[in-house]
C-alpha cells in the first residue's frame, strides 16, 4: 500500500493510457472486442482497429426510430444497453475520462509537446465558467434529441433531415483523429450533398482543428464540452471508484488544484462534501498525489482506499518532479 | 429485295434481342420494406425472376430449403411460401439468406442458390438477450468463410475504395469476390455481372482465383436532385460437375450449379464530398486560432502580471 501511494502517479497514468491508447484504438487488429456500450470514445468510425465502441454512437444510432418501435424489441434492446453503459460506468466512474479516454489522452500528449516546447498555458475565463460548464449538458441533449426528431414529430414540428441521425458524431474529434492514428484519413472531408450534411461535416472540421490548436494551449481542452462527461456524471454518484475528502485534513494550500487539468475549485475549497467527483472531473487522481496533507484525499474502490495523499509520497514525488526538471533544463 | 433485307435484319435484330434476354433471365431474392404504420417499416423478401431487373414474383420452388446465418455462423431453417419467404430472424444484425432449389430436367440436376444479406433491426429478445448485453464490435458482411451447408459459394470480400463510408458499396469501388465449391475455392470459374442500366460484363479470375469488378458509374442518373442515387447489380455464378445419380427417382448425368447474388450501391460519396475542403478548414481552423493566442497574448503581456503555477 505505501509503495503505492508513494508512486510516481504521472509514470503510472501515462502508462496506463498508452496501454488502453492501444487497446481502444487498435484492439480490433488482435480480436479484442469490449462491446458497443463503452463509455469512453472507442470510435465506430474506426472499424477494423476498435477495440469496442462508443455508447454515444450507439444511443443516437438506437434512438433514430419511430417512438412505437420502442414498446417493442427496440425498446428493451435500448433499456439492456443503456443497463451496460451504466455497468461501465458503476465500474470506473469517471477514470474512463482520466485513464481510457483516447481524447483524453491524446490532449494529454499535445500537453506534454507544449511543456516541452515550454510555451505557456491558458485558462478559461473564469467569468464564463459556469456558461462553458452548460455547454456539455446542451450537446448531451441535442445528441439525444435530434436523432429522435429524425423519425419523429415532436410537439407538432416536422421531422428533422436524415443528415442528423449521428449529430455528435458528425462534429467529434474522434471520428476524424482516432481513424488517423490507424493511418485512415478518409473522415476529414466535407459533404456537399445537401445543407445539414454540409452544415455538420463543416462544423466537424473546424471542432478538430480548435481540438488540436485547444488541446495545445489548455489541457484538457476538450473535455470541459464533452457530452460523455456530462453522461458519466448523471451515473457517476453510485459508482463503486470514489475520489474522497477528508476536509478537517484540508490546509486549503491549494496544491491539488494548481495540479487539477480541469481547474475544479471545488477540489481545494469544498471542505464539507465527502465525496469530491464532480462533473468535470476526470479522475486523473493527480490532485491526491500532489496533496502534502496525510489521508486528506483519496481514491477509493468499492469501499477500500487504493491510493491515498501522504506527506512521504508528496516529498518523493516533489523530488522526483525536481530531478525531471533538472535533467531537462541540463538538455 | 431491299424489304426482304430489312425484315432480314429486323429478324436478326429481335433473334438477338431474345438471346440476351434468356441469357439474362435469372433469378434472385428481393428486398422490400412495407410502411406498417407510421413511419414503422417491416422488411418483405420476395423471390424475384426475370431478365434484371425486370421480374416476376417466383409462386413455386422445386424442393427449396432455406437457410441463414448469423454473423456468428449459426445456420437456422425456415419455410418458402408462394414467393414471400417468411423468415423469423432470432437477433439483431446482418444474416446471409440462402434459397436452395433443386430439380432434374433434361437428366441434369439443378441445384440453384440465391442469396443475399438481410440486416434485422428486431429480435425475439429471449433469443438474444445475451447477445444484446454483449454487444458486437467486430463483424462484417465481407469475407465469411463458405459453409458446408451451402455447396456453391460466392463470397464478397472486404471492398477496396477511396471514400469514408465503411458499411456499403458504391460505385468506384473494387468488389473483389471468391467462389467456392464443397468449401474449396474455385479458381477458373468466372462470374456474371448485371446492373439495372443493363450493363452486363463477365469478370475472370486472376491467377489466385480472386474475381474482382469495379462498380460502374451510372452516367444517366441525374445526381443534380439526389446525390445518394440508389441502384441495384446482380451477380450471377455457374459451375458443372460431371456426376450422375438419382435424385426424387429421377436420374441425372451432371449436375449445374447457378448461384445469384443481388447488391445495393450508390453514387460514390466521392461526387459530393471534397477530403480538400476539409483539411482546408482544419488548416484554417488551426491558422486563425493559433495566431489569434499569439496576439492576444502580445497584447495582454504588457498589462498582466505573470502567475505561474507547478503544473503537475
Amino acid at each position: 500500500m505505501k509503495k503505492i501511494d508513494n508512486m510516481n502517479l504521472n509514470k503510472v497514468r501515462f502508462t496506463i493510457q498508452v496501454i488502453t491508447f492501444l487497446l481502444i484504438v487498435y484492439g480490433g487488429y488482435i480480436g479484442l472486442d469490449l462491446g458497443d456500450k463503452l463509455p469512453t470514445f472507442a470510435c465506430v468510425f474506426n472499424p477494423e482497429g476498435t477495440g469496442g465502441k462508443c455508447y454515444l454512437g450507439m444511443i443516437q444510432h438506437d434512438l433514430d426510430h419511430p417512438w412505437q418501435a420502442f414498446l417493442g424489441f427496440a425498446g428493451i434492446a435500448f433499456l439492456i444497453s443503456l443497463f451496460i453503459f451504466v455497468l461501465w460506468v458503476w465500474v470506473l466512474n469517471k477514470a474512463w475520462c482520466g485513464y481510457v479516454c483516447p481524447l483524453g489522452t491524446m490532449q494529454d500528449w499535445l500537453t506534454s509537446l507544449r511543456k516541452k516546447l515550454k510555451v505557456k498555458f491558458i485558462e478559461y475565463d473564469w467569468a464564463n465558467r459556469e456558461s462553458i460548464k452548460k455547454v456539455k449538458w446542451i450537446l448531451l441533449i441535442l445528441l439525444l434529441l435530434l436523432p429522435f426528431m429524425v423519425s419523429n414529430s415532436l410537439l407538432g414540428l416536422p421531422k428533422l433531415p436524415g443528415g442528423l441521425t449521428m449529430p455528435f458524431c458528425d462534429i467529434c474529434p474522434g471520428r476524424m483523429l482516432i481513424p488517423a492514428f490507424v493511418g485512415d484519413f478518409n473522415q476529414f472531408y466535407i459533404d456537399f450533398s445537401n445543407p445539414t450534411d454540409l452544415i455538420m461535416t463543416s462544423l466537424g472540421m473546424i471542432v478538430v482543428g480548435l481540438f488540436i490548436v485547444g488541446s495545445f494551449f489548455k489541457k484538457r481542452f476538450f473535455c470541459y464540452f464533452c457530452p460523455m462527461a456530462a453522461f458519466q456524471y448523471i451515473f457517476s454518484k453510485q459508482s463503486l471508484f470514489k475520489l474522497y475528502k477528508d476536509g478537517s485534513k484540508c490546509t486549503k494550500c491549494g496544491d491539488c488544484y494548481n495540479a487539477c487539468d480541469m481547474d475544479i475549485l471545488e477540489i481545494a475549497d469544498d471542505i464539507k462534501n465527502k465525496n469530491l467527483v464532480t462533473e468535470d472531473c476526470t479522475l486523473c487522481l493527480k490532485c491526491v498525489a500532489a496533496c502534502p496533507e496525510e489521508g486528506c484525499l483519496e481514491a477509493n474502490f468499492a469501499g477500500k482506499t487504493i491510493f491515498k495523499s501522504t506527506k512521504e509520497g508528496f516529498i518523493l514525488r516533489m523530488a522526483m518532479n525536481q530531478q525531471i526538471q533538472k535533467e531537462s533544463n541540463n538538455d | 429485295m431491299y424489304g426482304y433485307r430489312q425484315t432480314m435484319q429486323k429478324m436478326t435484330l429481335v433473334f438477338l434481342f431474345c438471346m440476351i434476354s434468356v441469357a439474362n433471365a435469372g433469378t434472385w431474392i428481393e428486398q422490400r420494406y412495407v410502411d406498417k404504420s407510421a413511419g414503422n417499416y417491416d422488411k418483405e423478401l420476395y423471390l424475384k425472376e426475370g431478365n434484371f431487373p425486370q421480374s416476376e414474383v417466383v409462386e413455386n420452388l422445386n424442393n427449396p430449403t432455406l437457410l441463414y446465418r448469423y454473423d456468428y455462423g449459426e445456420v437456422f431453417e425456415t419455410d418458402f411460401d408462394h414467393g414471400k419467404i417468411n423468415v423469423n430472424l432470432p437477433y439483431k444484425g446482418s444474416y446471409h439468406l440462402f434459397i436452395q432449389e433443386r430439380y432434374v430436367e433434361d437428366s441434369i440436376l439443378h441445384i440453384k442458390m440465391y442469396k443475399t444479406r438481410v440486416y434485422n433491426s428486431k429480435g425475439n429478445i429471449e433469443d438474444s438477450l445475451i447477445k444484446e448485453i454483449r454487444g458486437k464490435t467486430v463483424g462484417s458482411h465481407f469475407g465469411k468463410e463458405p459453409f458446408e451447408a451451402v455447396t456453391f459459394e460466392a463470397v464478397l470480400q472486404k471492398p477496396i475504395k477511396q471514400h469514408h463510408i465503411n458499411c456499403c458499396v458504391y460505385s468506384g469501388d473494387i468488389v473483389p469476390i471468391k467462389v467456392y465449391f464443397k468449401q474449396k475455392q474455385l479458381k477458373n470459374t468466372p462470374i456474371v455481372i448485371t446492373t439495372q442500366q443493363g450493363w452486363e460484363k463477365t469478370v475472370n479470375p486472376d491467377s489466385d482465383g480472386l474475381l474482382s469488378f469495379e462498380i460502374p458509374r451510372n452516367t444517366y442518373a441525374d445526381i443534380s436532385k439526389n446525390k445518394r442515387f440508389k441502384e441495384q447489380l446482380l451477380i450471377e455464378a455457374f459451375y458443372e460437375e460431371n456426376k450422375s445419380g438419382i435424385y426424387k427417382q429421377k436420374p441425372y448425368e451432371k449436375i449445374k450449379y447457378y448461384l445469384s447474388i443481388p447488391l445495393s450501391f450508390h453514387t460514390s460519396p466521392l461526387e459530393y464530398t471534397s477530403k480538400s475542403a476539409g483539411f482546408y478548414v482544419v488548416i484554417s481552423v488551426i491558422a486563425v486560432f493559433s495566431l489569434g493566442l499569439y496576439y492576444y497574448r502580445r497584447k495582454k503581456k504588457k498589462i498582466v502580471k505573470e502567475i505561474w503555477f507547478e503544473e503537475d
